[in-house]
C-alpha cells in the first residue's frame, strides 16, 4: 500500500475507473505528467488523450477528453468531460467518428462549429490510440 | 337490450384505458428509478469538482474567466426551458410554461428561448415566444453526451456575445408529489465556495491557475446542465407516475359505476320479461 496511489477517473455519468495503481501517466495541456506515490499536491488542466496507469504490474489505458486532474495525499482523481476505458472502446466506431470529424473539418461549412469538430476529431484519435496501445 | 350492449362496450373500452394507464405508470416508475440512479452516479463527480473549485478559489484571488466575467451591458437574455418529451403528466409542462412566461415578462428584456424537450410544438408556436433552438432529441434518461451538446451550445451563445445572460427554467424535483418551477442564472456563472475549508496546502497548478480555471469552469457548466436535466426528468417521470396512478384509479371507479348500471339494466330487462310472461299467462287463463 505504501507506494501505491488511489487512482480514479470520474465523469458525470459515473466513476469509470477506481483502482490502486503504482504509476499513472496523464496528458495535461502543457505536456504529459507522470504521477508516482507521494506526489506534491497538484491541480492540472487535462487535454484530450490517453491515460496510462500501471496496476499490479499491468498496463491499463483509458481515453479521456479534457477535464481536471487533482492530486492530493496519493489520491489521484481525473475529473473528465468524457472517459472510456480501452477495454470498452469500439475501434470501428472510433474510426467512423474520426472520418466524420475529418469530413466536417474539410467541408468547412459555415454552420459547423470548427472548434467542436476539432475536439471530436481529437477525441476519436485518442480513442483509437488507447485501443491500439491496449492491443499491442 | 341495446342499452346493455352499449354499457358492455363502454366497460371494455374503459378497461383498455386502464391497462394503458397502468403500463404507462410502470414505465414512468422504471424511468424515474433509472434517472435517480444516474443522479447518484454523478454525485462523486460533483463533490470532487466542488472540492477542486474550492481549492482554486481559495488559492488565488482575482480569477479571470470568460464564463464568470459579466458582459458590460445586459441587452439580450437567453432563457432555457426544460420541458418533458410528451404530455400525460398532469400540469408539469403547462405550469413550467406559465412560469416561464411570467419570468420573461418580468425580465422585460430582449430575449431568446432555447427549448429542451419534445413537448408542445404547437403550444409554443401559439404562445408567440421567440424560440431560437429546440433540442428535441433528448432521451427520457439523459446521459452526459446529451448534456454536453446542450452545454456547449449555451456556452457558445454566451462567449460569442450573442447573449449577455443565460438563465435555466426548469421544474425542480422536491418529492415525488411536488416539483417547484425554478429559474437559475447559468451564465455568467457565479461558482460558490462551499462551507468546508480546503486542505490548507499549497498546490501546484499545471500549467497555470487561469487555464485550470477554464477547465474547471467547463466541467462546472457541463455538470450544471447534466444535473438540471436529471432533476427536471425526475420531476417529469414522477409527475407522470402520479397522473397515471390517478387515471388508473378513476378508471376503476368508472368501471364499478358502469358495472352497477349494467346490473340495473339487466335486472330491469329480467323484470320486464317476467312481467310479460306473467301477463301473457294470466291473459290465457282468462280466455279459458
Amino acid at each position: 500500500m505504501a507506494d501505491k496511489i488511489h487512482f480514479q477517473i470520474a465523469t458525470a455519468d459515473g466513476v469509470v475507473c477506481d483502482s490502486m495503481a503504482s504509476y499513472a501517466l496523464i496528458p495535461l495541456s502543457d505536456g504529459d505528467v507522470g504521477v508516482l506515490s507521494d506526489h506534491a499536491p497538484m491541480i492540472g488542466a487535462l487535454k484530450e488523450g490517453v491515460v496510462r496507469y500501471v496496476c499490479e504490474g499491468e498496463d491499463h489505458f483509458a481515453a479521456i477528453s479534457g477535464g481536471v486532474l487533482s492530486v492530493v495525499d496519493n489520491e489521484v482523481i481525473l475529473l473528465a468531460r468524457t472517459a472510456e476505458r480501452a477495454e470498452s472502446i469500439d475501434l470501428a466506431r472510433a474510426q467512423a467518428s474520426e472520418r466524420r470529424a475529418r469530413q466536417r473539418i474539410e467541408a468547412h461549412a459555415a454552420n459547423t462549429d470548427m472548434k467542436r469538430a476539432e475536439l471530436s476529431l481529437q477525441r476519436a484519435i485518442a480513442r483509437e490510440k488507447a485501443y491500439t496501445m491496449l492491443h499491442k | 337490450m341495446a342499452n346493455m350492449r352499449a354499457i358492455r362496450t363502454r366497460i371494455k373500452s374503459v378497461k383498455n384505458t386502464e391497462q394503458i394507464t397502468k403500463a404507462m405508470k410502470m414505465v414512468a416508475v422504471s424511468k424515474l428509478r433509472r434517472t435517480q440512479s444516474s443522479m447518484q452516479a454523478m454525485r462523486p463527480f460533483s463533490e470532487k469538482s466542488q472540492e477542486v473549485m474550492d481549492t482554486l478559489l481559495s488559492a488565488s484571488s482575482g480569477l479571470d474567466n470568460r464564463f464568470i466575467k459579466p458582459h458590460k451591458e445586459v441587452k439580450k437574455v437567453c432563457y432555457v426551458l426544460f420541458l418533458g418529451n410528451r404530455g400525460l403528466c398532469g400540469a408539469y409542462n403547462s405550469s413550467i410554461l406559465h412560469y416561464a412566461n411570467s419570468v420573461i415578462k418580468q425580465g422585460g428584456k430582449d430575449y431568446g428561448l432555447v427549448v429542451c424537450g419534445r413537448w408542445g410544438k404547437d403550444v409554443l408556436a401559439n404562445s408567440r415566444l421567440n424560440v431560437i433552438k429546440t433540442f428535441a432529441e433528448l432521451s427520457d434518461t439523459p446521459n452526459i453526451d446529451e448534456a454536453l451538446e446542450v452545454a456547449d451550445y449555451l456556452k457558445g451563445l454566451f462567449t460569442s456575445g450573442e447573449y449577455d445572460e443565460v438563465h435555466l427554467i426548469y421544474q425542480h424535483y422536491v418529492t415525488a408529489l411536488r416539483q417547484d418551477a425554478t429559474c437559475v442564472q447559468y451564465l455568467p456563472a457565479a461558482p460558490e465556495k462551499s462551507e468546508n475549508q480546503g486542505h490548507g496546502r499549497i498546490f501546484i497548478f499545471e500549467p497555470d491557475t487561469n487555464s485550470v480555471l477554464e477547465s474547471v469552469m467547463q466541467l462546472y457548466l457541463n455538470n450544471k446542465i447534466m444535473s438540471v436535466l436529471l432533476d427536471s426528468k425526475c420531476g417529469e417521470h414522477s409527475a407522470r407516475m402520479t397522473a397515471m396512478t390517478a387515471a388508473a384509479d378513476s378508471t376503476k371507479s368508472l368501471i364499478s359505476e358502469l358495472d352497477l348500471k349494467l346490473n340495473r339494466a339487466r335486472q330491469a330487462a329480467i323484470t320486464t320479461e317476467i312481467s310479460e310472461i306473467v301477463g301473457g299467462a294470466s291473459a290465457l287463463k282468462k280466455k279459458k
